[in-house]
């Protein structure tokens, strides 16, 4: 596939719009997978991945044929989440969405986190450790690929990894009561802790 | 239970919605290209021409070419860009500037500290849904035809007004006042229209097409080193320019029409012989053979 991708990205370096409307429609998807964790808002990831796009057409002659096409996407749009989370008023953002996030009130798994708690623990870490769980865990990513698109070294991702860990495990003694207040946790996972 | 790998599988089991943001991302590329509202650039002092095109790249060829109208006259030429008329991409600054206009607002931005100063005005396009309210709002300058061709679906259409004059010299004053800051002036926007671009679909090609005021156009500054399979056609008498350029089939052509000079350009997304053909006919459409 990212074969496929870096001939794409040529091809419509060379002026191929054809090629690159392939490319939207193969990383639309994966992008959103992204963006839309990190922002915890569907219309701003909506927005984010328009942004990536379109930045990415408007820079493709600095794209170099080294490395791969997806993860020069997901450095653009890793960048633009960045920059939006900093406008926001942090609190009232998590909160307002929280309420309002039509898609978080359907699902309710046994057993299993809502959509909703889910986005409030990842909320929780700072945006660039957020970053690093959703390429890991979302996205299945090596501590390599996720270095290219955060720039951070290997090793500090890891302790960034093994840091976020320990702090989510702490949400999670945490997160029982915030959630009640939410509404929401499994008493089978809080009884687990 | 390990908690640690219990919420990684939480995490993973996240439900992400499906989306679909093709069509307006295409969408903006495709007017960022073809440049749909006009980009006046004011150089220092000098005023110029309305210009096609976003991209400079390589050397500009000697390539000019001159389109005849029925007449015998000069319609209009088609000629490189060169040192009083030359291509600026536009930068950072003046995207995120234009970018955060609403609609009928316009802005001119001065940046000193590109490598040549350089004034630009934009004014956001006003976006039009129904075919025949277009046609209305834009008929005291614009002559389209009153009906779409049945082989045609209008998707969008976009109006952009012309910009009252920017004062060039005070807004480099304020800058320089400012130790070389770059400045922006909101623009008054005036009552005639400078250019419409209809999105359409016709047989199931991609289509957009501008339409400027044609007196403003007799000289056309583009890049004519990226075209390719350039051919003149004659249409109503008038020549038309048909070429390749950035993996797309582009026409130009001059016309009046009820009394109104126009000038058109017609791109589609790709370079079928199919989005050719399609070319000819929206070409048909909007300017009938007498």
């Amino acid at each position: 596939m990212n074969h496929d991708l870096n001939d794409l990205a040529r091809k419509a370096r060379q002026g191929d719009m054809q090629a690159f409307s392939d490319i939207v429609k193969q990383m639309q998807q994966p992008l959103f997978r992204y963006c839309y964790p990190m922002l915890a808002d569907r219309q701003e990831a909506e927005d984010a991945i328009q942004d990536t796009f379109i930045r990415a057409y408007r820079h493709l002659h600095h794209y170099k044929d080294q490395g791969k096409f997806s993860s020069w996407l997901f450095t653009i749009a890793h960048r633009i989440c960045l920059n939006k989370l900093k406008k926001r008023n942090k609190q009232d953002r998590l909160l307002s969405k929280l309420a309002h996030e039509e898609m978080t009130k359907s699902t309710h798994l046994e057993d299993v986190l809502d959509n909703q708690d889910i986005f409030a623990l990842l909320y929780s870490l700072k945006p660039k450790v957020r970053a690093i769980m959703i390429l890991r865990i979302v996205h299945e990513w090596s501590y390599r690929e996720i270095s290219r698109v955060t720039g951070m070294s290997e090793s500090r991702l890891r302790k960034q990894y093994e840091r976020a860990r320990k702090q989510l495990q702490q949400e999670y003694g945490l997160q029982g009561q915030k959630h009640t207040e939410l509404g929401g946790i499994k008493v089978e996972l809080e009884s687990s802790i | 239970m390990n908690l640690n790998q219990a919420f990684e599988q939480q995490i993973k089991r996240m439900q992400i919605p499906n989306v679909d943001v093709h069509r307006q991302v295409m969408d903006s590329i495709q007017r960022e290209r073809f440049a749909k509202q006009p980009c006046l650039r004011l150089k220092m002092g000098v005023v110029l021409s309305v210009m096609i095109g976003l991209f400079v790249t390589g050397f500009a060829s000697a390539s000019i070419y001159l389109l005849q109208d029925s007449t015998g006259d000069t319609a209009f030429r088609v000629q490189p860009f060169d040192s009083d008329n030359p291509m600026t991409e536009r930068s950072e600054i003046e995207r995120e500037a234009f970018g955060k206009l609403e609609p009928g607002e316009a802005i001119a931005v001065y940046d000193p500290n590109r490598n040549q100063p350089i004034i630009s005005a934009q004014m956001k396009p006003f976006e039009v849904t129904s075919y025949q309210t277009l046609v209305d709002r834009v008929a005291p300058y614009f002559r389209l035809p009153a009906q779409l061709a049945s082989s045609i679906n209008f998707q969008i259409g976009y109006i952009t007004y012309d910009i009252k004059n920017v004062d060039i010299e005070q807004m480099r004053a304020r800058s320089d006042k400012q130790g070389g800051a770059v400045v922006y002036e909101p623009l008054e926007v005036k009552e005639s229209i400078a250019a419409i671009a209809l999105h359409m679909e016709v047989k199931g090609e991609q289509m957009i097409t501008s339409v400027y005021a044609g007196e403003k156009w007799e000289q056309v500054f583009t890049n004519t080193e990226q075209m390719d399979e350039v051919e003149k056609i004659t249409y109503a008498g008038s020549e038309a320019l048909l070429f390749q350029r950035e993996g797309t089939w582009q026409l130009m052509y001059r016309a009046n029409v009820e009394s109104r000079d126009h000038f058109y350009m017609i791109t589609t997304d790709n370079t079928s012989q199919k989005a050719k053909d399609s070319l000819l006919t929206v070409l048909s459409w909007l300017v009938t053979e007498d």
